[in-house]
């Protein structure tokens, strides 16, 4: 028992001792490290060093730092660099460091491995313009197949075919990487690209030309007949569009036409050019007019004007009334070939007195010839009116007394 | 008599019956203000909070001419932000070995090559703190479409600790080129490559020799006024006040003060104006009566972590920026008694925190003289090349001083002293068995005046008035401590000069 007392406490005494001070006569006496190592080969750091102890590495590169330990084989100490540090181009700073001293520093330049390299590519723009001012720019980063980038003056090789020319040319890299600008042609077309470095292969990078802005370009209309029925449709349509590159432009390029009417007005229908021809559609006036038309691409290209004759499609119509019923019988109205005009056609009746003071205003339309208004129903006092009538842009007038009983 | 046992018993009962109620009705209000504690409504709308950017470092772009495409401003604080923030994700990863939020600042194949580092010092027990300490990047490369960015961050001002365990194994202040390509992917630039530039460059160390002000002229006092002391540039600055105070300095043949600005007061790394403007009133007082100002930094700062250093950063280079034209100025006390927070917060943080803040400083301002405020004499040979004079507190009995400051003289070589607080409490009462006296006080200053003049010294006493109040920031909140702090000044609350003060005049005038 008393043994064992005295080995714990032993054991204590031991366990509370301060650990033994180190060797601070540890001297360096030579050391074997490389200036410059390829990367990815093995790498080990020799010092021959005197006296106990055992000193640490410190190691910095570009993306961190660590503390590495050594083998120590009687006077050699040994560090084989672990692979975040070998594989890592670039400047590695080392410090041997033993207790707060450090015993020797220095740098090992490690340089990208020459095996397979590789080459990032970035291309951008992707979407160009056809003419020979646009440009997208090609940028490539060779790296060694740690992804460390290759040393300025790395020279690639870059293909390109464009519209069916191939055509190859060499770039050198400079900080990091090389950079190419690459033009548009004059035809829209896609491009193909692709960059190598000696031993790697390249992914396909393809950009489009698009079609330039569009010329000036003519347009054109076509229609049923050249009555202002109100009824029928008008198409205009544009020529192709095309850019001075003889492209024809994008699907989509949106093209306004305004139509100003004798009166002033301005009307506007817009279409987006399918295989270069842009339509848009605009009902027949409700008289006769005559429309000045011009189509554009806002701000880029314009047609020249045309000008649209509306013929009237009636030369009078017949109004009566129907002093009994209170009515007004409006028709029969008949169009260009004698037949009834369509139904739709909007009929306008303003009412005056006596005094020439107009005191109501109808509207009505047109259905199979005729159209009628009820003025009984207006409650308007009884005398003398006029009534006057307008259908597309002709105008009747009559006078009619109206005798309204149920009033008296 | 049994009548008194049944009226206690019942009173004990009543009590007992309160007290379990009162106490019943504490815990379910206690609950009830938990539960309806927390999350606000707000909350559920997951808005992003404000966040404050921590790490501060000076960056100045150089050039932005390239070949690809013109630089736009917005691009350019985009990049320049996502930058920083890769440096300080990199930092804390490395100090917690986690790679925890590298993916949105580094691509795939760099965060990989950082991970496995990580990886690698988890294992070793290897620990690296970092910050960096300004930025000069040029740009050699903006591409066409804006999604790729190349540039060269010439001679970056780092500082590094390497620590195994509980050992640190170097710590080093260090200039490094990177050249840096970052990429645009959905909506952080995140760095691709990450290339060291080698270069030789030998670092540049300020030279000291470029003082103007003969330190060994001050006379002078540590100032607060008596209303608002620890407190001099808040809601109840008084300019008026301070113009008297200075006038009265003035007449007491003095002409230096020392103030203190402390750091989270003044609004941390972005100083508030409203503070600074105070600031600025005071030292216009100050050149009114031709007194000069020694500006005590960063008081009440206490962090010093490596990741907390680009802030104080930018408090000082904003503090220095304003007031290094003032005519005013004597210089910079970089922090008082930091020697203080050696225990807490490690020599050699406090030490290196110094000793960057001292660059940095001298970086905007390379006129005045720096120093630091050391607790005492003992604690001045820290940092003895690093200062352009040496400052020190002396709070012993006065006797001692000559002998404490020869062998201060001894480690120190031929750097100038300043004591730059010095005083005496007239304390009387229970604390000190009423020991002290105004007249303890005046003869203990008597010695002081007398030792400092024998040795041609500078000072800065402390302090001109009695305070009613102390906060207990200054020194706890034991009564021991704070009520012989309330009665350092050489004037009394009630404004009456004590027997000190006459000995001050005299001394000074003399």
């Amino acid at each position: 028992m008393r043994k064992l007392t005295f080995i714990l406490l032993c054991v204590f005494a031991f366990g509370c001792s301060r650990p033994v001070e180190t060797n601070q006569s540890l001297r360096l006496v030579s050391l074997n490290i490389p200036e410059t190592a390829a990367a990815g080969g093995e790498m080990a750091f020799e010092f021959h060093i005197s006296g106990g102890g055992m000193p640490v590495l410190l190691l910095r590169n570009a993306l961190g730092q660590t503390v590495i330990d050594g083998k120590r084989d009687a006077e050699e100490v040994i560090f084989r660099l672990p692979s975040s540090f070998k594989e890592k181009s670039g400047p590695c700073h080392w410090s041997l460091i033993y207790g707060d001293s450090t015993l020797a520093s220095g740098v090992v330049h490690i340089t990208p491995s020459e095996i397979e390299p590789r080459v990032e590519t970035y291309l951008g723009p992707g979407n160009i313009m056809a003419g020979r001012t646009d440009h997208t720019i090609l940028v490539a980063v060779p790296s060694d197949v740690y992804g460390n980038p290759l040393p300025d003056g790395t020279s690639l090789t870059l293909r390109k075919q464009v519209a069916g020319v191939l055509e190859s040319e060499g770039l050198n890299t400079n900080s990091l990487f090389a950079w190419k600008r690459v033009y548009s042609e004059e035809r829209a077309t896609r491009g193909f690209l692709s960059v190598i470095a000696e031993g790697s292969h390249s992914k396909e990078l393809t950009f489009d030309i698009h079609p330039a802005a569009p010329v000036d370009f003519e347009i054109s209309y076509s229609r049923n007949h050249s009555y202002a029925d109100g009824n029928q449709v008008i198409t205009f349509s544009t020529s192709v569009l095309k850019d001075p590159y003889n492209n024809t432009v994008s699907d989509g390029t949106l093209v306004s036409f305004l139509i100003t009417n004798s009166g002033g007005k301005i009307l506007r229908a817009q279409g987006t050019t399918i295989h270069g021809i842009a339509t848009a559609r605009m009902l027949h006036p409700d008289r006769a007019d005559q429309w000045i038309v011009r189509a554009l691409v806002e701000g880029i290209a314009t047609s020249p004007e045309i000008q649209v004759e509306f013929l009237p499609v009636m030369r009078s119509f017949s109004v009566k009334w129907n002093a009994s019923t209170s009515h007004l019988d409006v028709g029969p109205v008949e169009s260009f070939l004698k037949q009834f005009q369509p139904d739709g056609l909007r009929v306008i009746l303003k009412v005056t007195d006596e005094q020439n003071i107009p005191v109501a205003e109808l509207s009505g339309e047109l259905s199979v010839g005729y159209a009628r208004f009820d003025l009984g129903q207006l409650g308007l006092p009884s005398g003398k009116y006029g009534a006057s009538v307008e259908i597309g842009g002709i105008t009747k007038e009559i006078p009619f007394e109206l005798k309204n009983e149920e009033l008296e | 008599m049994k009548n008194w046992n049944k009226n206690i018993y019942r009173v004990l009962l009543l009590f007992s019956f309160i007290g379990i109620n009162a106490a019943i009705l504490f815990g379910i209000g206690a609950v009830w203000v938990y539960m309806n504690s927390g999350a606000d409504k707000a909350s559920i709308l997951h808005l992003s909070g404000e966040t404050e950017d921590n790490y501060l470092p000076d960056i100045e772009w150089m050039d932005l001419e390239n070949p690809g495409r013109p630089m736009e401003p917005q691009t350019l604080q985009e990049i320049e932000k996502d930058y920083l923030r890769s440096w300080y994700v990199r930092a804390i990863a490395f100090d917690s070995n986690d790679p925890y939020g590298l993916e949105d600042y580094y691509t795939d194949s760099l965060r990989q090559k950082l991970a496995t580092l990580l990886e690698l010092n988890k294992a070793n027990g290897t620990r690296v703190r970092l910050s960096t300490i300004s930025h000069r990047p040029t740009l050699e490369f903006y591409s066409l479409d804006g999604k790729m960015v190349v540039f060269t961050d010439e001679d970056v001002a780092w500082y590094s600790e390497v620590w195994q365990g509980e050992k640190r194994v170097q710590s080093a202040a260090l200039t490094s080129s990177f050249r840096v390509m970052m990429l645009l992917e959905d909506g952080f630039w995140r760095v691709r490559h990450f290339e060291e530039v080698f270069n030789k460059r030998e670092q540049v160390i300020l030279g000291n020799d470029q003082i103007h002000f003969k330190v060994n002229e001050v006379k002078g006092l540590n100032y607060y006024p008596a209303k608002t002391p620890w407190n001099t540039f808040g809601d109840d600055f008084d300019g008026e006040v301070i113009r008297e105070d200075f006038r009265k300095i003035k007449s007491m043949g003095l002409n230096t003060i020392r103030i203190f600005v402390p750091y989270e007061e003044f609004g941390g790394p972005r100083v508030e104006e409203e503070r600074l403007q105070r600031l600025e009133r005071l030292m216009d007082h100050a050149e009114g009566v031709q007194l000069k100002v020694l500006v005590t930094l960063f008081d009440f700062y206490g962090n010093y972590d490596l990741l907390d250093w680009t802030r104080t950063h930018r408090h000082a280079e904003t503090l220095v920026k304003a007031l290094r034209d003032h005519p005013a100025l004597l210089g910079w006390d970089i922090k008082n008694e930091p020697d203080l927070d050696f225990d807490d917060r490690g020599k050699e943080e406090v030490l290196a925190w110094l000793r960057e803040m001292i660059r940095q400083i001298k970086k905007y301002d390379p006129d005045h003289p720096i120093t630091i405020g050391w607790s005492s004499l003992a604690a001045a040979s820290n940092l003895v090349e690093e200062v352009d004079y040496i400052s020190c507190h002396f709070y012993g009995d006065p006797d001692n001083f000559v002998p404490s400051y020869k062998a201060l003289l001894e480690k120190i070589g031929n750097k100038e002293v300043v004591i730059s607080e010095f005083g005496f409490s007239s304390y009387s009462g229970f604390w000190n068995f009423f020991t002290g006296s105004e007249e303890s006080q005046a003869a203990n200053y008597q010695i002081m005046v007398t030792a400092l003049k024998g040795q041609e010294l500078p000072f800065l006493s402390w302090t001109l008035y009695d305070f009613n109040e102390i906060p207990k920031s200054v020194v706890g909140r034991y009564p021991w401590r704070k009520a012989p702090q309330r009665f350092y000044g050489i004037i009394d609350s009630k404004g009456r000069e004590k027997t000190a003060y006459g000995v001050m005049v005299q001394s000074i005038q003399k």
